[in-house]
């Protein structure tokens, strides 16, 4: 019976598109393709799965997942912008803080304005935090301690993330010099983290969900968002820091969402639009939903518009501070 | 240590059914496979089979991923073997002996001392694991760059006795190694040689580099010849040989227990795994008493590089396992088969899912018995390509070996990169130059200049804080102490020598 149903249904599909012209026939007609910029395993990757796993019930298409990880993120974004611009090709990454990273220090080759941003599905802040085992209790003995012994402090860095700039940032607005900490450079958020997790540093700022993983190892003292987070004592870091009449830019620490060239939209509007009304329809099923909180994953619904206007302020801003890197 | 309870619990979850185990020899055979085509890796083999993890259930998954794991690990050493042509860096030690024994005709012991020496490498590093798993994971996190440095420091050894003929040509060889090595994006985020590509941002693509470089030099050379085994009555495979060779990797026991002990602590640092191969043959090659054996077809280089590269992947999944952080390619893919099945990785996976811990270590060992068996049939098989003519062999080695290339860059940096450095290993090997130190220092040489960097970073400029790293000393300590003893020993040999003469 079953296949009787699929040779009628075979039957009826090769009739039809032997009856309309090609141009006729509804995108998609074949299977999409999620290009991820950064390794297996990683955050991006993850999701990219999930998304392979439900989205096609309501695209009608297969998806595939691809890996094109280098040079944070600049190799898949460069590849992603020489596919046909045709929503066959679609990019899932951390835009912010990846994209703008690479225009202002890396010197890829694209602009802001060469990607439609999606929806920022699933962001992350920064924190501060330090490992257990040393003293600091709290944000301000740290700033103090800093200032007390400048040049004896370590901290850790990804080179040019969004961390490293509020930890230069910060720096700066309490009126040290870059040299008050010693800076250590690594190659990539897993080995710092690794690092932190063994106390090789003495603080980081960076990733929230960076410092979960390590959650048993290190102990938050502050968040770079303008409230609390529930469930943790970390103050705002500009609370921390009105005491010493200093504040510092509060930039997102990761905004994950799918990313399409800008011709995609501009070429087939109607395309576009049907890709975002089956991955809207994808975000409230209900088995996706339980995949992204097994997960720990966001499953937010903001929209192009407030994506776009929420990467262009933090590009700005990070385009302001991106000489402290140097 | 061991939680009785959990392992318990893992011993029941793992033999409440067979039926999960029929992919055992799928698994194993996929991850043998996935190496003959040189670039191939493991992290890459786990990767293309994850879509089918959803459709397993869960302990069919996690024995499905340690089998490939299991077989991936060995696989790199048969092209190592048969055609000088490492799979990955993980396989770069093997070949320094294993082809020259096969060109020998002793392909069939060959491939037996690399199974025998892989299943006995994975056999102690899982063993460990499963007894110091906790511990394991904890040291691995005192290790920092300083260490790190030291190790690197020590591969770099590597060079001086890989020199060839010429002592001057081996060094200059291993300076354009590490000079290759610091291309891209450095530490510090300074781009440095990369002619504005984009392409060479995270450097010189590695394994097409390393592929390049062994495939120009000796399958250039092996043309105008017949085939790989010159003596027809060599040219055979004999499982009663490749017996023979699985039974005489025991005879050395000394450098099969050093490079598991080795790879087992160099494998828990992130990436050691790539240079753990490098670091036993040096080790076992200073050890020796005839050092000058070394590279010419010795057994103990193959077993001293199969011994440490089995046990350092093992060693590699000690902080997975033991505090849920990923360090690297593979462990990073097996969590994400984890988290398919809702078991999520971070601080509270040993805590929560002691049993799931458990249950990959015994799975782990299981499988190693499974790849004696599996592994010997499949080099009987593969040990055939001794009998096909070069004149075919060869094109079909680098067709697949630029088809490998391409696959793991995802674009044609990768042949291109492959191309380059065959016509680079060409000529070095025209002018005696050795390509095996540049390929050490291609290894080794971002590494050591990160470490470095870092290093001296912590330190704020000052030369005391390597005071503070007590594990950092010791190992610089063992290091000279390892390099000056040879001299020690051969200098009483020869006082000792004078003495005699005297008394006559």
């Amino acid at each position: 019976m079953r296949r009787r149903n699929f040779l009628i249904g075979g039957a009826a599909a090769l009739a039809s598109s032997l009856v309309q012209p090609a141009h006729a026939q509804k995108w998609p007609r074949r299977p999409l393709t999620i290009v991820v910029p950064f390794d297996v395993g990683g955050s991006a990757d993850r999701l990219a799965r999930g998304f392979a796993q439900y989205m096609p019930k309501f695209l009608g298409q297969p998806i595939s997942v691809v890996d094109r990880a280098g040079a944070s993120g600049l190799i898949g974004t460069n590849w992603l912008l020489q596919q046909p611009a045709d929503g066959y090709t679609v990019m899932l990454t951390p835009a912010m803080p990846f994209i703008p990273v690479n225009i202002l220090v890396s010197n890829a080759h694209y602009k802001l304005d060469d990607f439609t941003f999606v929806n920022a599905q699933w962001t992350d802040y920064t924190v501060l935090i330090v490992p257990k085992d040393r003293p600091w209790r709290t944000a301000a003995q740290l700033i103090d301690a800093i200032r007390a012994n400048p040049g004896k402090i370590s901290t850790g860095a990804d080179f040019g993330s969004v961390g490293h700039i509020e930890t230069l940032a910060l720096l700066a607005s309490l009126g040290l010099k870059p040299n008050a900490v010693r800076m250590v450079t690594f190659d990539g958020a897993g080995a710092m983290r690794t690092a932190l997790a063994g106390g090789q540093v003495d603080f980081n700022i960076g990733q929230a969900e960076g410092a979960d993983i390590i959650k048993d190892y290190v102990r938050p003292l502050a968040v770079f968002l303008d409230h609390r987070v529930p469930g943790s004592d970390a103050p705002p870091i500009n609370d921390v820091l009105k005491p010493y009449h200093a504040s510092v830019p509060l930039l997102d620490g990761s905004v994950r969402t799918f990313v399409f060239p800008t011709a995609f939209k501009a070429k087939h509007p109607d395309d576009y639009t049907k890709f975002v009304s089956a991955y809207r329809d994808t975000l409230n099923l209900p088995e996706f939903k339980k995949f992204l909180h097994d997960n720990q994953m966001g499953g937010d619904w903001v929209g192009e518009e407030r994506t776009t206007q929420m990467i262009r302020a933090n590009f700005e801003t990070l385009k302001k501070y991106k000489d402290l890197l140097k | 240590m061991i939680d009785f309870t959990a392992l318990t619990a893992a011993l029941h979850l793992l033999t409440s059914s067979w039926q999960p185990w029929m992919v055992v020899i799928p698994g194993i055979l996929i991850g043998l496979l996935v190496h003959a085509v040189p670039g191939l890796t493991t992290s890459m083999a786990l990767a293309i089979c994850l879509p089918l993890i959803p459709y397993m259930d869960f302990l069919q998954a996690l024995i499905f991923m340690t089998a490939m794991y299991a077989g991936s690990v060995f696989g790199v050493a048969i092209p190592a073997i048969l055609l000088n042509v490492p799979g990955s860096a993980a396989a770069v030690g093997t070949t320094f002996d294993g082809f020259p024994m096969a060109r020998a005709g002793k392909h069939n012991e060959a491939l037996g001392l690399a199974l025998a020496a892989s299943c006995f490498g994975q056999l102690v590093v899982y063993l460990l694991l499963l007894g110091l798993a906790g511990p394991i994971g904890a040291f691995a996190l005192k290790l920092g760059p300083p260490e790190m440095l030291v190790l690197s420091i020590w591969g770099l050894t590597l060079i001086g006795t890989l020199r060839g003929r010429h002592i001057s040509r081996g060094l200059l060889a291993g300076a354009f190694g590490l000079l290759l090595g610091t291309v891209g994006l450095s530490a510090r985020g300074v781009p440095r040689g990369t002619f504005g590509l984009d392409l060479l941002l995270d450097g010189i693509p590695v394994v097409p580099a390393i592929v390049g470089l062994f495939a120009a030099a000796e399958l250039f050379n092996l043309v105008g010849k017949e085939y790989i085994v010159e003596d027809l009555t060599q040219r055979r495979v004999q499982a009663s040989r490749i017996l023979a060779g699985m039974r005489q990797a025991f005879e050395y026991p000394g450098v099969l227990f050093r490079g598991a002990i080795l790879g087992s602590g160099i494998g828990i640092i992130p990436g050691g795994h790539a240079i753990a191969n490098l670091l036993s043959y040096s080790s076992a090659r200073r050890a020796a008493k005839d050092p000058e054996k070394f590279g010419t077809g010795d057994p103990r280089g193959i077993v001293a590089a199969e011994s440490a590269n089995a046990s350092s992947e093992g060693g590699s999944m000690a902080t997975l396992l033991a505090l849920g952080i990923p360090t690297g390619g593979a462990t990073a893919v097996m969590l994400v088969a984890f988290s398919m099945h809702n078991i999520t990785g971070g601080p509270s996976f040993m805590r929560d899912h002691a049993d799931m811990v458990y249950a990959v270590i015994l799975s782990s060992l299981a499988q190693v018995a499974v790849l004696a068996v599996v592994g010997f049939a499949f080099i009987f098989v593969a040990g055939f390509v001794v009998k096909v003519r070069l004149r075919m062999l060869v094109p079909t080695v680098l067709s697949l070996a630029v088809i490998g290339s391409f696959a793991l860059a995802h674009n044609i940096a990768g042949p291109i990169t492959l191309a380059v450095f065959a016509v680079i290993g060409w000529i070095m090997q025209r002018f005696d130059y050795p390509v095996s130190a540049t390929v050490v220092g291609l290894l080794l040489g971002r590494r050591t200049e990160g470490d470095l960097l870092r290093t001296y970073q912590m330190s704020g400029g000052h030369f005391n804080f390597m005071f503070t790293r007590p594990i950092a000393l010791l190992m610089l300590f063992l290091l000279a102490a390892s390099m000056l003893f040879p001299y020690l020993k051969s200098g009483r040999a020869r006082s000792a020598a004078n003495k005699k003469v005297m008394a006559h």
